[in-house]
């Protein structure tokens, strides 16, 4: 059981996110690092898509209510336990002791870090989720970022063993070198009638990730790309992992709180796989984008779930 | 009127937008409902589809890589659009009554929307209560149901502010649509009054009040 001492910047409970539930104009929500998630749940031996904490570029403070087992994933914030104790790192679970503090910093190599727990975090469940929508103001903790003094409480479990992250399974969508994330995309549903330049531009161009980005949508800065003005659509459903051409010619990458729908032509959609990557960036990173043909991104996927399944099942 | 050609193209891996038409237009619409009405039911022996998100002319169907094999399901998606008619979607539709409170504290831009128009505001309510609207789709926030079509002297544009706090219950208008805030959410349509009918409950067996295919009609209260 873990008290809110600081919530950090913008801290939610996040899940898999809510299936099936678009037909009604409900957003996605879920973590933005999908890989993360996975990865604190099975380090606390959860089902990987449990209820965790996703904390975004400044963590929180957290006072340790009763022994527990969490899972750390995401970006580095530099946890402790009180001041001069270890250092936790992420891709690791670690066991807390009650009465001590847990601490997050500022995350010093990606946007969001997740905090899971043995047991999952109860969190309000609506329609198969209890995942935060903040704007429908539902899930999670009533609908809205933690608070201080919110209680995160998680059903009793067996004593679990502390587990670290094999190296050579991405546990995140960090970036593990320096220079412009690269992202493959697969040509979207509008990439024909905007045509060829359009397509070409998009890989060409270096894109910077804009400071009003959010978990609603990556806004990118660069130089604009004419002609999307040019296409008029009336509003078709979307979703999360959608670049967004706009009228600005400036692309917007829609993220797990995008609305269902939208007017805006999709030339490309960024692949499952690299997904995680754009939940990782912070205003200022630099992106490139890749095209990559439909069946080779649909092998990855499965070579991706296929090696977190194993992981899964051998835990 | 003629068909448009219909278009199923991937929307990342694993999922298809449904194209099957490219306006706002009652009988495109009619036959959206119609094909999701019929992947949602079952019966067609495809696995691994999710509950599908019908828009205007279009619709999203997301389904398991694992369970349904892309290249066929996207033929069988083909077929199945090319086999629904306007008359698939009719059965289920209802006629909801919507009591509305117009102008004063409820309605703030009734007033507005009579100078812009050039008509009274009497005129302006009796000419929006006067319409039976079809439910086009469900989007923008839960259970927000966008009505249609407005009729044609009631046509604004959207404010060039939005509000940044929209009442819940607010009945507005913009463009050829009008709509109920299900919930207090920002919003840049126009304001003409409110209802107490409660358009969104997540703990209801069916969390919205409207469904695509309902008829609505605004009552004045």
């Amino acid at each position: 059981m873990l008290e809110v001492i600081e919530p950090g910047m913008y801290t939610t409970v996040q899940d898999a996110g809510r299936r099936g539930a678009g037909y009604l104009g409900v957003r996605h929500a879920g973590a933005a690092d999908a890989i993360a998630l996975a990865a604190a749940n099975l380090l606390v031996g959860n089902a990987p898509s449990a209820a965790v904490l996703e904390m975004t570029l400044l963590g929180g403070s957290f006072a340790v209510g009763a022994g527990c087992l969490v899972g750390i994933a995401g970006a580095n914030m530099e946890a402790h336990l009180d001041p001069g104790e270890r250092p936790l790192h992420p891709g690791r679970s670690h066991w807390l002791e009650r009465g001590t503090t847990l601490v997050f910093g500022p995350a010093i190599d990606g946007a969001r870090t997740y905090l899971s727990l043995a047991g999952g975090i109860a969190a309000q469940q609506v329609l198969g989720s209890g995942s935060t929508d903040p704007i429908a103001r539902f899930g999670g903790i009533d609908g809205r970022p933690l608070l201080r003094g919110d209680v995160l409480a998680a059903p009793a479990t067996a004593r679990r063993e502390e587990r670290s992250w094999p190296s050579d399974v991405p546990s995140s969508g960090v970036a593990r070198e320096d220079g412009p994330r690269r992202m493959a995309i697969v040509r979207g549903p509008h990439a024909d009638a905007l045509g060829d330049d359009v397509a070409g531009l998009l890989t060409q161009r270096m894109w910077t990730v804009g400071t009003r980005s959010d978990r609603v949508g990556l806004r990118l800065d660069g130089e604009s790309i004419a002609g999307a003005g040019e296409i008029i659509l009336v509003s078709q459903p979307m979703l999360p992992g959608a670049v967004q051409l706009p009228p600005s010619g400036l692309p917007i990458v829609l993220m797990p709180d995008a609305p269902t729908i939208g007017g805006y032509p999709v030339p490309a959609v960024i692949t499952e796989v690299d997904r995680p990557i754009s939940g990782q960036l912070r205003p200022g990173d630099q992106v490139v984008f890749a095209w990559l043909d439909i069946d080779t991104a649909r092998e990855r996927l499965r070579h991706r779930d296929s090696l977190v399944a194993a992981l899964a099942s051998s835990w | 009127m003629s068909q448009h050609a219909i278009r199923v193209v991937s929307f990342g891996e694993r999922a298809f937008l449904v194209e099957m038409g490219t306006s706002i237009d009652a009988e495109v619409n009619a036959r959206v409902h119609g094909l999701a009405a019929r992947l949602d039911g079952g019966g067609h022996g495809i696995d691994g589809l999710e509950r599908c998100v019908p828009a205007y002319a279009s619709l999203l169907v997301r389904f398991d890589p694992m369970r349904a094999d892309p290249d066929r399901l996207q033929q069988q998606l083909a077929e199945l659009a090319a086999d629904v008619s306007a008359n698939d979607a009719i059965a289920g539709g209802r006629t909801v009554d919507i009591p509305v409170r117009y102008g004063g504290d409820d309605g703030p831009d009734l007033a507005d929307i009579a100078r812009r128009t050039g008509m009274s505001g009497d005129a302006v309510i009796e000419l929006h209560a006067s319409v039976t609207y079809r439910v086009y789709m469900l989007g923008f926030s839960p259970g927000f149901a966008y009505l249609g079509l407005l009729p044609e002297p009631l046509r604004l544009p959207r404010r060039e502010d939005p509000r940044v706090r929209v009442p819940e219950g607010s009945v507005a208008i913009a463009a050829a649509q009008t709509a109920v805030y299900p919930q207090a959410t920002a919003g840049g349509w126009h304001l003409l009054g409110r209802t107490d009918l409660r358009m969104w409950d997540p703990d209801a067996a069916e969390p919205a009040r409207l469904r695509p295919g309902d008829d609505v009609r605004f009552v004045v209260s």
